[in-house]
């Protein structure tokens, strides 16, 4: 393989590829799961965005905001076309019907990334380093669409609004766009908060839409002229291969084994997954009394901080506690995170009607082969 | 995003989650935890006034 070296792009190889920085020579990404593979939450299920006001996550690390209930659905490989060469999976927005964006109407797909993983672009001071955004993006519109870049102190905003064109529908276009690093004062969180956030306009109203290509005191997500993909019924957008790396120059997407992918995703998100029914959904624990089990267990990766449970299914009794001493499997009548539980272990406060016998080992479990499973969450 | 909040208590009497349900209809416990994106958005609704949490029972 030849390659040559040059002062701006640094080491071309001769299919074409870059490496810019000596940064490239290590972990590049800072976008975790940014082919989209990991979907522990929906397992390639279509999910319409019907909550408003909130983070609500699609494919791990993925999530969606919306001020609008109902106006897209999003899923992994959403209308089965095929993925970009190297990828098998995607991650898809389909708008639901033609809506007009009111002013105060925010509607993007993101990511936060954890200020940890981003501490060393020093954004907020002098010393800020240029970050290249590189992915797939895939369309039944064309035109301009819009995307930014933003970070938070808590309180108020930075960004960075960037646009991209996607000039034939329906067709893979590789995007890459190079941004200066924020030199303004401002805090960004460099520990186990937001970092910087990786967004892409779905269908933002004029209170966050701003001129793109600087930074901006504010948290704007899109320009006047980008498409808002909700403003067509059945229009779509579909992105994979997602880095955001240190330095001006896109080099190849980052793939990593599906184990380290997946152990980076569990730090946010953890869904025990059994291989059958009746599958346990934690270690072990103890009876109580006969109405009530602690039950523990070992998160797989140290969590980003104490994370919540959800179950799938808000019917409890589709869980119960499995006593092993006589096999029995008791419907569960409440479920608590204790307040014991942390970032590497937890302990949970269970309660049935009756069928536990005090000190002896328990599980909790499905009950009566159902399906439900549940998840913990300590995303950002 | 959330109903049916309460408080759940430990053993020792004092709160050690919050209990809910979701939009999605699925059932969450939260932890008491400042930094728990839950919690925070939980709290946020009760500043807001827009949600009231129920004591334990």
């Amino acid at each position: 393989m030849s390659f040559a070296v040059n002062g701006t792009t640094g080491i071309t190889f001769n299919d074409n590829t870059n490496m810019g920085t000596a940064a490239s020579l290590g972990p590049r990404n800072r976008i975790i799961n940014g082919n989209m593979l990991i979907d522990q939450r929906n397992a390639g299920a279509s999910v319409t965005a019907s909550t408003t006001g909130s983070d609500v996550y699609t494919v791990d690390r993925w999530s969606y905001y919306v001020t609008q209930a109902s106006k897209f659905t999003v899923q992994q490989n959403a209308g089965s076309v095929t993925p970009p060469a190297g990828f098998t999976k995607y991650l898809g927005f389909t708008s639901s019907s033609a809506y007009t964006s009111v002013s105060t109407d925010l509607l993007v797909g993101f990511q936060w990334i954890e200020g940890y993983n981003v501490a060393d672009l020093n954004f907020g001071t002098a010393n800020a380093k240029t970050i290249t955004v590189s992915f797939w993006a895939y369309s039944s519109l064309t035109g301009t669409f819009a995307g930014s870049v933003v970070g938070t102190n808590g309180s108020t905003f930075r960004s960075y609004v960037f646009t991209f064109s996607l000039a034939s529908a329906n067709t893979w276009t590789y995007i890459t766009v190079t941004i200066p690093g924020d030199t303004t004062t401002f805090s960004y969180n460099t520990t186990n908060g937001q970092g910087l956030a990786l967004s892409f306009n779905l269908g933002c109203g004029s209170n966050y839409q701003t001129t793109a290509g600087s930074w901006n005191s504010s948290n704007y997500y899109s320009t006047s002229s980008a498409q808002n993909i909700t403003a067509t019924s059945g229009a779509t957008f579909y992105i994979t291969g997602v880095q955001l790396e240190v330095g001006s120059v896109a080099t190849p997407y980052q793939f990593n084994t599906y184990s380290d992918q997946l152990s980076q995703c569990q730090r946010y998100c953890y869904r025990p997954v059994g291989p059958s029914a009746y599958n346990w959904l934690s270690g072990s624990g103890g009876w109580g009394s006969v109405t009530n089990a602690l039950i523990g267990g070992t998160f797989p990766v140290q969590m980003r901080t104490v994370p919540s449970l959800t179950t799938d299914s808000s019917t409890l009794s589709n869980y119960a506690v499995y006593a092993t001493s006589g096999g029995t499997f008791s419907a569960v009548t409440s479920l608590s995170v204790n307040s014991v539980s942390g970032t590497f272990n937890y302990l949970l406060s269970v309660g049935t009607g009756s069928g536990g016998t005090t000190g002896t080992v328990c599980y909790l479990s499905q009950n009566s082969q159902s399906t439900y499973g549940l998840y913990w969450s300590a995303e950002i | 995003m959330y109903t049916n909040a309460y408080y759940v208590n430990g053993l020792d009497g004092k709160p050690m989650c919050i209990n809910a349900e979701l939009a999605s209809g699925q059932f969450i416990s939260i932890p008491l935890d400042p930094e728990n994106s839950d919690y925070k958005n939980i709290m946020k609704l009760v500043q807001e006034g827009q949600l009231t949490i129920a004591p334990a029972s």
